[in-house]
């Protein structure tokens, strides 16, 4: 439905936009923008199918700086013009580092990123297969990570959904089970014993905060879209604390 | 409303038409704030909705100062329209479904404005706006029960469109 509100408004010629844009002008999409297999369910990734490059993504992403500012700026009175909404970062001119020792310094980030991106799958992966019941809950969070990492660095998050298929048989979780019930046995009465998904959760909010602090780091040992797309993971890092911490 | 003296450079000037997007994106917050809480239906919501509308109150005046600041470092003469009495809304509230969906548009699009300046300011500035995203991030996953993978981008990264 955002979509539509935010982008919708420039590409939908004719029709009604969903947020009345009052400011003068609107910058067309790119028509450069590559097209992409939708990939909000892991079966895309786990089948393999080719991805976009990071660079063309981000790429992607970069060109389309200022698509929905002005989408609910404000009523100007009419003739007054707002100079300020139409223009944004100059698309590519942040994208890729020139020098080598920058190129390196932008991989050593997104590698870094891509890691954590890829243990925090792990981690819902463990969390659902010790507690199935959470897994409505947590199988949407878990496509976010992917898709995290599918932004951050393709080949991994295929190759990951590829070996992951094999060992999907319950794989011992220590960090999960065992260790709350020697501690709830022993020192607290079982009427008030936390239940044990709920531990789980906790578990998982604190590595999205963990998570969420981290990408603002490596976001400021960036630029541009880098930056960007950063910012934007770790804000989904920060929702995920949220939702994982609020009752069911 | 912004103007430079010419002696800033290209992306600083983009950075001042950022900030004042982002202090625009945030009067409409505040007014979309004051529609929509009223058409909420539960108690605790409105006095969520109603604690969300004086954080947006306190985010004008913290990037309006970003802007005055960011303005006298580049030498640039750059300020933000006053707050305007009416906001084009993007659909009706008419109810409290209604209202959730502004409260949730709201706060996509101001992290979008957040996530504009991040990609261009450095340095503490840049800190502020990615830790303003994703306060804008929690709120919006608040009212939309659910979280999106990329708050800010949406609409802009081929390929989300929940």
């Amino acid at each position: 439905m955002l979509v539509h509100l935010i982008a919708g408004t420039a590409t939908r010629p004719g029709g009604a936009p969903a947020f009345r844009k009052l400011a003068p002008t609107m910058p067309k999409l790119p028509t450069a923008v590559p097209a992409v297999p939708a990939i909000h369910d892991v079966d895309a990734v786990a089948a393999g199918r080719p991805l976009l490059s990071r660079r063309q993504l981000l790429a992607a992403m970069g060109a389309t700086v200022i698509t929905g500012i002005g989408v609910l700026a404000g009523c100007k009175p009419s003739g007054s013009t707002n100079s300020g909404s139409t223009t944004g970062a100059p698309p590519g001119a942040l994208i890729e580092p020139t020098t080598d020792a920058a190129r390196a310094k932008r991989d050593a980030v997104i590698t870094r990123a891509a890691e954590n991106e890829r243990s925090l799958i792990a981690a819902y992966k463990d969390a659902i297969t010790a507690y199935p019941a959470l897994a409505a809950r947590l199988t949407p969070l878990r496509a976010d990570h992917l898709r995290h990492l599918e932004a951050l660095l393709p080949a991994a998050a295929a190759s990951l959904s590829a070996t992951s298929t094999p060992t999907s048989t319950p794989s011992p979780t220590p960090t999960l089970t065992p260790t709350l019930t020697p501690t709830l046995t022993s020192s607290a009465p079982p009427a008030i014993a936390t239940p044990e998904p709920t531990v789980a959760l906790n578990a998982l909010a604190e590595k999205e905060h963990a998570a969420a602090a981290a990408r603002v780091n490596e976001m400021a040992a960036s630029t541009g879209s880098l930056a960007r797309v950063l910012a934007s993971i770790g804000g989904c890092e920060a929702a995920h604390e949220t939702l994982l911490r609020a009752p069911a | 409303m912004s103007g430079s003296k010419g002696t800033a450079s290209d992306s600083s000037d983009s950075l001042t038409a950022a900030l004042v997007a982002v202090v625009e994106a945030e009067n409409a917050a505040v007014y979309g704030y004051s529609v929509a809480g009223a058409r909420l239906s539960s108690s605790a919501q409105r006095l969520v909705a109603r604690g969300d509308y004086d954080v947006h109150r306190a985010q004008v005046q913290a990037t309006m100062s970003w802007l005055s600041d960011h303005a006298r470092q580049s030498d640039t003469a750059a300020s933000a329209a006053p707050p305007a009495a009416v906001y084009a809304l993007p659909s009706p509230v008419t109810d409290a479904a209604s209202a959730l969906a502004l409260l949730a548009a709201l706060e996509e699009n101001t992290a979008a404005r957040y996530a504009d300046v991040v990609s261009l300011a450095t340095g503490s500035l840049q800190r502020a706006a990615a830790l303003a995203l994703q306060a804008a991030a929690v709120r919006e996953a608040k009212w939309r029960h659910g979280s999106v993978p990329f708050p800010g981008l949406t609409g802009r990264l081929p390929g989300s469109n929940s």
